[in-house]
């Protein structure tokens, strides 16, 4: 009678389980964080010093934050240490606009690289001066608003 | 080296006024990979989706969320209608379940992004900004008409390193 049972409960088991999760490749990624939708709509300048405001006001605007690396390629960060927050986590506050080295896993699904950060590896600070070179009209050094 | 932003001021300025219009939405900011996108599709915790850890109610504002489109594939929802602010609060209501969303779709070959201009359940229905975060934030903090201004921890952020991010360092005149 259990013999019988047990490709049924299987199949039961098989049909109620979620659908199988991608497996995350460890990678260690390097480059700016940005804030994802100035600098991926190019809606303005989204770099550096000049952009440092804007950047903190999307981040505590919910607005995700990626890694920008050397090669032009984004990373979505979707978890840093052990925050246990992914919108305006307090620690990245902290970190905007800086050029970091982070170990994590990687997961690409659909044109986006999602990135689960495990370890800032090294922190550079804010080193992109792009505010020194930065002429808008009458505005000068930061964007937006010029203040 | 000498970055030109008259198109971008632009731009800018054109997405700046899009929180204050009325009804109209799914608007062009003018910015290189835009277009616009109605769709529909299932509301997610993008990290639920795709890790499996999923807590209840997408996170409860904790995590980024995204629309599982018909076809299967995965859309991370980035803005919403208020200016620097994403549209978390607006479509948390509706997790797991499927909503009609208009807005633009950002198709950056190195990051496919949405945002979130407007929202209704089903087609009959009135469009809903996405302007929530605003709303509660004002019910929070108190009226005003930048909310970015009055938010505390980029103000802390900023009394610790400046607005350019680094302790000391001004912009010269």
């Amino acid at each position: 009678m259990h013999k019988c049972l047990a490709p049924v409960a299987l199949a039961l088991f098989c049909a109620a389980a979620p659908p199988a999760q991608a497996a995350g490749e460890r990678v260690s990624v390097e480059g700016e964080l940005v804030d994802t939708f100035c600098a991926v709509s190019e809606i303005m300048f989204a770099y550096g010093t000049a952009h440092h405001q804007c950047a903190l006001w999307c981040l505590a605007g919910g607005v995700p934050v990626s890694i920008k690396d050397k090669a032009g390629k984004f990373y979505m960060v979707l978890r840093i240490d052990d925050e246990d927050s992914n919108v305006a986590p307090p620690k990245i506050f902290r970190l905007q606009s800086h050029s970091v080295r982070v170990d994590g896993e990687l997961i690409a699904r659909n044109g986006v690289n999602y990135l689960l950060v495990s370890q800032i590896a090294d922190d550079k600070g804010l080193v992109n001066m792009t505010h020194e070179n930065l002429v808008d009209g009458e505005r000068r050094g930061i964007v937006p608003f010029g203040e | 080296m000498r970055f030109v932003f008259a198109a971008t001021s632009f731009a800018t300025l054109f997405a700046l006024g899009l929180a204050s219009m009325p009804a109209r939405a799914a608007d062009g900011m003018g910015t290189p990979y835009e277009k616009p996108l109605e769709t529909s599709g299932t509301i997610v915790d993008l990290v639920c989706e795709l890790t499996g850890a999923c807590p209840a109610d997408c996170g409860a504002g904790k995590r980024q969320l995204g629309v599982r489109l018909p076809d299967g594939s995965l859309l991370p929802i980035a803005k919403g209608i208020t200016i620097f602010a994403n549209a978390i609060d607006s479509i948390l209501p509706y997790c797991g379940k499927t909503l009609i969303l208009d807005g633009l779709l950002i198709d950056n070959p190195q990051m496919r992004i949405y945002q979130a201009q407007r929202i209704r359940e089903n087609a009959g229905d009135k469009w809903r900004m996405t302007d929530d975060f605003d709303t509660l934030f004002q019910a929070k903090n108190g009226r005003t008409d930048e909310w970015f201004r009055q938010d505390r921890r980029v103000a802390a952020e900023i009394a610790n390193s400046g607005v350019l991010g680094v302790k000391g360092l001004e912009i010269s005149k």
